[in-house]
């Protein structure tokens, strides 16, 4: 299985991830266009880099969990795993109920920006060889490997400390 | 081992999946009353014509064959023969079974209002009601819907997208989705819904129905006196769980039928999971409905584990959860909004978002900083989080401001 490993550790905030999944879920994968024609839906970026209470860097993205809460919540079917194990949403399918929205323990099943009614979530670029925001990371922070392990897609290494933690 | 699914919906599919995963080789009967598989979640769509009935299969095509379940839609079983492992068919069949699961949800509730019941008057719960909706609606004048809770709303916000001139929305408590909203989320719902072309009539209830010589509604009279014109009038004013096959042999029932954290009934082999049944629910610590489709779907996944011999869990269970979008705006609801401890503390923030639209969160919080109810109105986006944090029982902490919460850290781990 394809991972993505994410060392929290690396992450200089350049939000170049941010960028590269704009382009790569905008119509002509070109960034200029896509603010300029590819409407709300093509300018929300599937990851985000986030702050924690501390102000540490998280970059957040989907982890296409195991165990996929979105897609038991899913009442349409648009919501799947696929082979590869990447959680997908097939657009023609969702209504927009935003039951995954609710269900997401990570926050990362969103509506769409448009006002449509239809959930975004990042795709694993399932038809590019290299998940976009990893070809853009310039820092290493995201990299992708290998692995025979059953799991999430996603694995977290170096992460900050929690607020709680910290006392 | 010999299944037998009653109930082909949210509930009773899941399990059948289950079942199929935990035990390769079991043999899965699934009957149902319905003829297709189809979201309920959808009807509103369907009835207005949005979506076809077809669209509103959530299961893919080859799902029957890819899971090795038998159907037999279109059957309804009319009893149970607990000590022979048998359920009785309406067609005389004789179903056997080793392990018997009761999905059958739930039905509507016509409100013992004078005149209510006849021809012109509709319901919104299966595919049947929402293709009599849709032959109706559209030579109809004026639509009087009977009751703001999500199926009210959601049909009220199809009807007026796809253009009717007058929908009226009648609901008892002051403001829409009373079961969902706190009051002034609840307002501001009311308030969008009149001015997108919804006529309110919320703190009233219906009185008396007025037909004219051929039966058909002419008039809808309130408890406040005032009457409203109507030629179509739809009840979506609650359902009533479909017990009656287990509480005929006794089965703990209150509303549903009582399950415990494995889904199991007090009748031996006997399972039952989704609308029909009451179960702990985590956040109140009480038995009580759980009647939500990601609920329903994991009652299933639960109960078809354990009747194929696994051991599963109904962990963290609640069907106070709810999302809906009515006119452009977003609103997610959790935790029991409508049975608030007056020892809470209510917290209101608002923001203006990058889009302009005005959001809204009302958190309750008990005296441990623990966040036990949340209403997320304009941006849902991270309702997921509160969600997480209302069942897990975590504290508001940092999800007040837009920033990665502790919590979500600890689960990265």
């Amino acid at each position: 299985m394809r991972q993505k490993t994410i060392d929290v550790s690396r992450c200089t905030g350049c939000k170049n991830c941010e960028l590269a999944c704009i382009v790569a879920h905008s119509p002509n994968q070109e960034l200029q266009q896509a603010y300029r024609q590819g409407g709300a839906e093509a300018l929300r970026a599937r990851c985000k880099v986030g702050l924690t209470a501390d102000k540490s860097l998280f970059p957040q993205h989907c982890r296409h969990c195991e165990d996929p809460q979105c897609v038991r919540a899913c009442m349409s079917g648009a919501l799947i795993k696929n082979a590869d194990g990447y959680v997908v949403c097939d657009t023609d399918t969702c209504v927009g109920c935003f039951m995954c929205v609710m269900s997401c323990p990570y926050g990362f099943a969103r509506p769409s920006t448009s006002g449509k009614r239809l959930m975004l979530k990042c795709d694993g670029c399932n038809d590019k060889e290299c998940m976009a925001c990893i070809a853009a990371c310039p820092t290493g922070c995201l990299e992708v490997s290998e692995t025979d392990k059953q799991g999430d897609v996603v694995q977290y290494l170096n992460l900050p400390n929690s607020g709680e933690e910290c006392g | 081992m010999r299944h037998l699914i009653i109930g082909n919906s949210a509930a009773g599919t899941a399990a059948a999946e289950t079942i199929r995963a935990t035990e390769p080789q079991a043999k899965i009967l699934l009957v149902s009353q319905d003829s297709a598989f189809y979201s309920r979640c959808q009807l509103h769509l369907v009835a207005t014509g949005q979506r076809s009935a077809d669209q509103a299969n959530f299961l893919p095509d080859n799902w029957a064959v890819k899971h090795q379940v038998e159907l037999l839609l279109g059957c309804t079983v009319t009893g149970i023969d607990a000590e022979a492992h048998q359920a009785l068919c309406a067609d005389g069949q004789r179903l056997n079974y080793d392990r018997l699961l009761l999905a059958s949800g739930s039905r509507s509730f016509l409100p013992p209002v004078e005149g209510l019941t006849g021809p012109g008057t509709c319901c919104l719960r299966n595919i049947e009601d929402a293709l009599q909706i849709r032959e109706l609606y559209q030579a109809s004048q004026h639509v009087v819907i009977i009751g703001a809770g999500l199926v009210g709303c959601e049909l009220a916000e199809a009807l007026i997208e796809v253009g009717h001139p007058s929908v009226s929305l009648v609901e008892m408590a002051p403001h829409p989705l009373p079961l969902q909203l706190e009051s002034v989320t609840g307002e501001r719902l009311r308030h969008l819904m009149q001015q997108s072309g919804v006529n309110m009539y919320c703190g009233d209830g219906l009185a008396r129905v007025e037909r004219n010589a051929e039966g058909l509604p002419l008039k809808v009279h309130l408890q406040s006196g005032t009457d409203l014109p109507a030629d179509l009038i739809v009840a979506a004013a609650g359902v009533r769980a479909n017990i009656e096959l287990l509480s005929a042999l006794g089965a703990e029932c209150q509303r549903g039928i009582v399950i415990d954290q494995r889904c199991q009934t007090s009748l031996s082999d006997i399972y039952a999971a989704g609308d029909v049944t009451e179960c702990q629910d985590s956040t109140l610590q009480k038995v009580m409905p759980s009647a939500i489709w990601p609920a329903a779907r994991k009652q299933g996944r639960v109960a078809g584990i354990n009747m194929a011999g696994g051991d599963a869990s109904l962990l963290d269970h609640t069907g106070l959860r709810a999302s809906v979008s009515l006119f452009g705006t977003s609103m997610v609801s959790v935790g029991p909004v409508f049975d608030i401890d007056p020892a809470w503390r209510k917290e209101f923030f608002q923001h203006t978002d990058s889009r302009g639209r005005f959001c809204t969160r009302v958190c309750y919080t008990n005296d441990q900083q623990i966040l036990t109810a949340a209403v997320l109105c304009g941006d849902v986006s991270q309702a997921g989080l509160y969600a997480d944090a209302i069942i897990k029982k975590l504290p508001l902490g940092d999800l007040k401001p837009a920033s990665v919460p502790d919590h979500l850290l600890a689960a990265a781990v």
